[in-house]
């Protein structure tokens, strides 16, 4: 009998302690500046601009550049790696806490309805699977991490590598009362690299040719992300950024994939524009691969991208 | 007789093993004896198989690790 | 099912409980149906091949007298060692590639547990041929023997004079219970925390086609060697754990194999039940063959068994490779202590502490050809190596430390250094560790800590395979 209350004990220790865990964790994510979730709701930007996609528009769109070209007040929300089912969250919670945009301005491209390319970064959503909405989307596109969230604290730990080093960080800011992010504006600009991120094994993807294959989750959500979007009376304007020329003859359905997302586009009466026969997309010093400028080719396209604006804000 | 064949193969092992030290009876094994592995046990078979001029086969070598059986088998394949 | 996934968990606390409201005659069914469950969730394959191979050596043991049988079996269980292997490593180039973790392999579900349960078979027909011990005539136990899901996947492999006694009583004891629970959460600790924080730097290494410095495949190769030894003992403490809950003992696969002073020690430590099959039905009936050549008895039956090894472990030019390291690093050794007995220093804690680091670097090195994952990839990384201008990095961060923390910034190098710290902390104190974890007396704080240590620092994501499942 002692055994068994020994037993008893010690998972009920296990269980309240994982719950303790559980809250200790959330509190330090949402106390962490630098993660956009949790910044957003924090310090509101109240952005008459809202520039949203993954790793293209997040190192290359300053929304510094796009007050002073366009004098209107930008937020730089993209994130690097995301699909759109991860957009779309970032852009409900960004309207939950912040004044909604006059513009969203996304990023769109080929790549983008390809599940091979960006992916649902589940951990970034771990604090706040309390929103029916956000554990709705968690669960249809990461099931296998969904089917855990249930067990105390497993909602972290399944992802502790993203997520630990962030508690700690936001434990840091919460207690430095650090008020602001980082890169306050969310831009980052594209410094040198520490690391190519087995850069000549992703190379091959573009090397030989490229096929890519439709995926309907990702349609799913760009749909729901323009359709949230419209709810609010928020103006849509999709962009892609110029494409290094070089890379082009090897994507056999390059351009299948762009009149399908212009079809796409036009269902919603939203314009898709592409920034193209431009100098600068023929200039390989400006690319440091075949969608991402470096800091020169920053410059050169902000300013075009800042013109383009001004002719279309309502 | 029986000494004899104690102090003989106990020469051998020092020689084997290059263990000057060695102490060897009845309950002693190889994993008793420094040196004494997989790799040196066959030598020590057949140096034993040479010194007596005797033969063992497979399953005798093979129970050989334990210095008891190996002083009773070599005084019976001697005395044969 | 894998040993870390939620299903498995499921599945061994209904098994358990069934096992424990069981009558005693019935406990070995429970564990036969509980193995059939076990191996038709890899793959129903899996079942008909152990079916099929059990039956086949079953019943030529039966028939032991008959020599045409008995080397039939022997050989083609072989064969289907090699046959196996050969199929997996040709499809190995294509699965390796973008993987986030170690090996993922599927063509494994065609004969899970393969070449450890024809491993003990070959022993068995070997030992039944030469009068040990009389021929099994239940083919149920013959059956559990070989299948029993615990050790199945990767060992350890067992004599059937030892497991087979075992399956008799099936009565634990209290203690058998809490050394059982002690075990099973010391193998996950060393499986989801230790290994899996480590496996993707080797990953990041040895996966991909990066140009690297030298000393970046070594660090690499060194992590490969620890992350393997908590992959494979940790499986193998989940084994031993489970089956101490049934009040099955198997027996220990490792005896602190990091800590030898020597490769030949090294071998007596590291895959222990591996290596008493080679050492008894190969390097000795070779050895006693040509014992009169005395010492080159030696030398060749080390190249033959090693080479045997490395093609148990898989058909490639990697293996091989291996396999000649350990071959010449045994050989030297031997050599060294035959003629060189002259130059014997005195052995105290320092000359311990750098033997210890000579045979963890020289088995560091005959990782490098085990771990790569093919031919190309094996010539890419010794080129990296004897590119000797490259070898140590100009720039630490850039070209050692952020390949093998996957990244330069500040999370990844916190992971990183944060699995380092873990693995080394742990292999300090790896035996005091042991023995409270291996004790028969549950400590509920010790066990409370545990846990909340595997839920904070574990990997849970990306399901990763142990290791050794592959062979």
């Amino acid at each position: 009998m002692k055994n068994f209350s020994k037993i008893v004990l010690t998972i009920i220790s296990l269980i309240v302690a994982l719950y303790l865990l559980e809250d200790f964790f959330q509190f330090g994510l949402k106390q962490n500046q630098n993660i956009k979730m949790a910044y957003i709701q924090k310090v509101p930007k109240d952005a008459e601009v809202l520039v949203h996609g993954p790793c293209e528009p997040l190192w290359m769109v300053s929304p510094e550049e796009i007050n002073k070209l366009c004098d209107k007040s930008a937020y730089n929300l993209a994130l690097s790696h995301s699909d759109f089912a991860d957009n779309y969250i970032h852009f409900y919670q960004y309207l939950k806490y912040n004044k909604k945009p006059k513009l969203l301005l996304l990023y769109v491209t080929p790549e983008s309805f390809d599940k091979r390319f960006n992916t649902f970064n589940s951990y970034r959503f771990a604090a706040y699977l309390d929103d029916s909405l956000i554990r709705f989307v968690v669960k249809e596109n990461d099931p296998n991490y969904y089917q855990y969230i249930n067990i105390p604290f497993m909602r972290f730990a399944f992802y502790s590598s993203n997520v630990l080093f962030n508690v700690i960080q936001g434990y840091k800011h919460y207690f430095t009362n650090r008020n602001d992010a980082y890169y306050p504006d969310g831009f980052e600009p594209p410094t040198k690299r520490v690391w190519g991120n087995h850069a000549a094994n992703f190379a091959e993807l573009y090397k030989t040719n490229t096929v890519f294959k439709w995926d309907d989750l990702r349609e799913k959500y760009f749909r729901l992300l323009i359709q949230l979007a419209q709810s609010k009376h928020v103006q849509v304007i999709l962009y892609e950024s110029p494409v290094h020329k070089a890379s082009l003859p090897s994507q056999v359905n390059r351009n299948e994939f762009l009149k399908r997302i212009k079809r796409l586009s036009n269902e919603y009466h939203v314009e898709f524009f592409q920034f193209e026969k431009l100098s600068i997309e023929n200039e390989e010093r400006y690319f440091i691969s075949t969608l991402n400028f470096n800091m020169d080719g920053v410059k050169i396209f902000n300013d075009t991208l800042a013109k383009f604006l001004n002719t279309r804000f309502e | 007789m029986t000494d004899k064949i104690w102090n003989q193969t106990k020469q051998i092992m020092i020689e084997i093993f290059h263990q000057p030290q060695i102490e060897i009876n009845e309950t002693t094994t190889a994993n008793d004896i420094v040196g004494w592995d997989s790799m040196t046990h066959m030598i020590l078979v057949a140096r034993i198989e040479k010194h007596f001029n005797i033969e063992f086969n497979f399953e005798e070598a093979s129970a050989m690790e334990n210095v008891g059986q190996m002083i009773k088998l070599i005084n019976l394949k001697v005395s044969k | 099912m894998i040993f870390n996934s939620l299903q498995f968990f499921i599945f061994f606390i209904v098994v358990s409980l069934v096992y424990y409201f069981s009558p005693q005659r019935f406990r070995k069914s429970v564990l036969i149906f509980a193995s059939v469950f076990f191996i038709v969730s890899f793959s129903f394959v899996s079942l008909m091949v152990v079916l099929l191979s059990s039956l086949l050596n079953f019943y030529a043991a039966q028939k032991s007298r008959h020599k045409i049988l008995f080397y039939t079996l022997v050989s083609l269980n072989i064969f289907l060692i090699l046959f196996f292997n050969y199929f997996t490593s040709a499809s190995d180039q294509l699965q390796v590639l973008f993987k986030p973790i170690g090996f993922e392999l599927n063509q494994l579900l065609l004969a899970i547990g393969l070449s450890f349960y024809t491993i003990q078979h070959i022993a068995y027909l070997i030992e039944v041929r030469r009068g040990k011990f009389a021929a099994e005539t239940d083919f149920s136990i013959f059956l559990l023997a070989s299948f029993y899901f615990p050790k199945l996947v990767c060992g350890p492999i067992s004599l059937y004079q030892e497991i087979r006694p075992q399956f008799r009583f099936l009565k634990p004891t209290q203690q058998n219970i809490e050394s059982g629970i002690n075990r099973m959460l010391f193998g996950y600790f060393k499986k989801i925390v230790l290994a899996d924080r480590l496996a993707p730097a080797v990953s990041s290494v040895f996966d991909f086609n990066d140009d690297l410095a030298g000393l970046t495949i070594i660090a690499a190769s060194l992590i490969f060697t620890i992350q393997l030894y908590f992959d494979f003992s940790g499986y193998c403490d989940i084994a031993i754990g489970v089956s101490r809950i049934f009040g099955i003992n198997l027996i220990e696969n490792f005896d602190f194999p990091l800590r030898s002073t020597s490769i030949t020690e090294f071998w007596r430590r590291w895959h222990k039940s591996l290596i008493h099959f080679f050492t008894h039905y190969i390097y000795y009936p070779i050895a006693f063959k040509l014992r009169k050549y005395f010492l080159f008895s030696t030398v060749v039956a080390i190249i033959l068994t090693f080479t045997l090894s490395s093609l148990w472990h898989g058909i490639g030019i990697t293996f091989l490779a291996w396999a000649f390291c350990h071959m010449t690093f045994l050989c030297v050794e031997f050599f060294f202590k035959q003629y060189c007995n002259n130059f014997k220093i005195k052995s105290n804690n320092i000359v311990k502490g750098i033997q210890i680091l000579c045979v963890i670097t020289l088995v560091t090195i005959s990782n490098i050809f085990f771990r790569a994952p093919n031919s190309d990839s094996l010539s890419h990384l010794i080129n990296q190596l004897f590119l000797l201008p490259n070898y140590i990095p100009n720039d630490w961060l850039a070209e050692f430390i952020a390949p093998l923390a996957q990244g330069g910034h500040q999370i990844q190098l916190f992971n990183f250094y944060t699995s380092l710290v873990l693995a080394f902390v742990f292999i300090l104190f790896e035996r005091k560790l042991f023995a409270k974890f291996n004790s028969s007396k549950l400590n509920y704080f010790s066990v409370f800590i545990i846990l909340i240590l595997i839920f904070v620092f574990g990997v849970f994501g990306n399901s990763s395979r142990f290791i050794y499942m592959q062979f």
